[in-house]
């Protein structure tokens, strides 16, 4: 209930919408806000690849740079890479296993242990 | 920097009336409502023109009452989408002057240009006339700007003031302002104060906003809890609520809700509607490029003896998914858990916990590839010809809703 009184809580408790003009409207947002795909030099991508293996072989954790749209950075350690795809799977420190599009990664480190 | 915001609230004048004008000159000068159905007489008037509001016309009004008071009135059917299309491009445009837009409702939005109007010369109004002759040129509609130091005050500006002027522009900027323009007002004029309200308040003879404003807020509170104080402090032009434009990531859920046109009793004429439902969320969620990970089934209907029945069930789907056929399946599932064979009436569906579309994972037991396939073939298919250039062939069916939803957008047509 107190809801109404935080936040934006006053106007989104009392609005209507359509669903699809929402929808309208965030799509507009997102093709306005997309990202110039910034292109990674192929150093880069190398780097990448060799930070990703060496995590998924040997168990290490690994720190991604993403792309804005998905949350700048994450961290954890590579239980499934499938270059084919273009997709990898990262279990985070919570557990939390998060998959990754390739495409999405600007950089990688690995943590020194 | 809090405490001198610039907050403005861009109403769009008649707003559905006036996109059919300005797409059709020979309706300029008459009388002109939106109704639902202009060939059904107990159809509803969705908006009036400011000709037709002349001849008393209101919005909710019946055709027939309207047509009684006005029987020159010109009654159009609604067009949802070029709706939706003009207030994204009026969207649009006062995000040329701020980044912060949000839409209030399809006719209203609010914009903060406390970080931007500098760059414009830093008068609030001239700024607001800039904008308005922009959306007037573009897309015909006349705009009026309430603008003020926060949310609240914008909406009362617009409402009370700005739209009783000749220009449509009101800058509410000092408190004598507010006491003067806002506070004469009577309390049933203030945005948040409805027919009932305004009768439980006379009984406490607060007459006006002002009155309002100046009772004590425990008072108020204690009679009405959170909307008591709530009342109080938009009386009172409180307000800190951000301006916060939509984001994709905000958006938790896409969901639907079907009235069914009698109650349906066969298992497979309900599961067929359910399949329309799957359909178009599928597509919306394409359309956004957003997967969900939960989907959610309601249904209500009429047990034994009028009383009402219903459920509202949820699952996780195997994985993150867009896709028609994978909906439908974790849905009918659900749907055949919840129900024992008591007529439906309404059907909700919704997928929520979304995530970004493009990384998605194959599957080594079904062929998503090829549902994924079909999917797309049949979005194309419908993105050139129309939302019911085709359909799977158990939606041909009479207790298919999908024909008529295809129609329509929020029970009104396209």
């Amino acid at each position: 209930m107190t809801r109404k009184l935080e936040g934006n809580g006053l106007w989104e408790s009392s609005r209507m919408i359509l669903p699809q003009y929402r929808e309208r409207i965030v799509r507009a947002a997102a093709e306005r806000d997309a990202e110039p795909e910034a292109a990674v030099h192929e150093d880069r991508l190398e780097e990448i690849a060799e930070a990703v293996k060496r995590s998924l072989a040997l168990g290490l954790t690994v720190r991604l740079e993403l792309r804005q749209e998905e949350g700048h950075g994450a961290e954890g350690i590579v239980v499934d890479a499938s270059p084919l795809q273009g997709m990898l799977r990262l279990r985070q420190e919570s557990g939390k296993v998060r998959r990754i599009a390739y495409r999405h990664i600007t950089g990688a480190s690995l943590k020194e242990c | 920097m809090a405490a001198n915001r610039i907050v403005m609230l861009v109403d769009m004048e008649s707003f559905y009336a006036g996109v059919e004008k300005a797409g059709n000159p020979a309706l300029r000068k008459v009388p002109l409502a939106v109704v639902g159905d202009p060939e059904v007489p107990s159809s509803a008037v969705l908006a009036a023109c400011p000709i037709a509001k002349r001849y008393d016309i209101r919005t909710g009004e019946r055709l027939d009452a309207a047509l009684a008071k006005c029987p020159a009135l010109t009654a159009v059917r609604p067009r949802m989408l070029a709706y939706i299309e003009v207030s994204a491009q009026i969207a649009g445009i006062l995000e040329a002057y701020t980044d912060l837009v949000e839409p209030y409702s399809i006719d209203e939005m609010f914009a903060d240009v406390t970080g931007s109007l500098h760059l414009y010369g830093g008068d609030p109004q001239e700024l607001a006339r800039l904008i308005q002759s922009r959306i007037a040129i573009e897309t015909g509609v006349r705009a009026r700007f309430g603008i003020g130091g926060n949310k609240v005050r914008a909406k009362l500006a617009c409402d009370l003031v700005a739209k009783r002027t000749g220009e449509g522009i009101f800058f509410l900027h000092k408190q004598e302002d507010w006491e003067q323009r806002i506070w004469s007002e009577p309390v049933r004029r203030m945005w948040g104060v409805g027919g009932r309200m305004e009768k439980h308040l006379r009984s406490l003879r607060i007459l006006t906003i002002g009155d309002l404003a100046r009772t004590p807020p425990d008072k108020l509170q204690s009679r009405w809890g959170v909307n008591g104080e709530v009342l109080w402090r938009i009386a009172n032009g409180q307000d800190d609520s951000p301006v916060s434009p939509w984001t994709a990531r905000e958006q938790k859920e896409i969901g639907t809700t079907i009235t069914l046109p009698r109650a349906y009793r066969l298992q497979s004429e309900i599961e067929t509607v359910l399949l329309d439902l799957c359909t178009e969320i599928g597509r919306r969620a394409r359309r956004m490029r957003r997967m969900g990970e939960v989907v959610s089934v309601g249904a209500g209907g009429e047990g034994g003896r009028h009383e009402s029945r219903g459920f509202r069930l949820r699952a996780a789907l195997p994985d993150p998914s867009d896709m028609t056929s994978e909906l439908f399946e974790t849905a009918r599932r659900l749907f055949r858990e919840g129900w024992d064979g008591w007529p439906v009436k309404r059907l909700s569906l919704s997928l929520s916990r979304l995530g970004s579309s493009e990384v998605y994972q194959p599957s080594l037991f079904e062929d998503r590839a090829r549902q994924r396939a079909i999917d797309r073939v049949m979005d194309e298919i419908k993105d050139r010809f129309g939302e019911t250039a085709i359909a799977r062939g158990r939606s041909f069916t009479d207790e298919s809703r999908s024909k008529d939803r295809a129609d329509k957008i929020g029970g009104h047509y396209k």
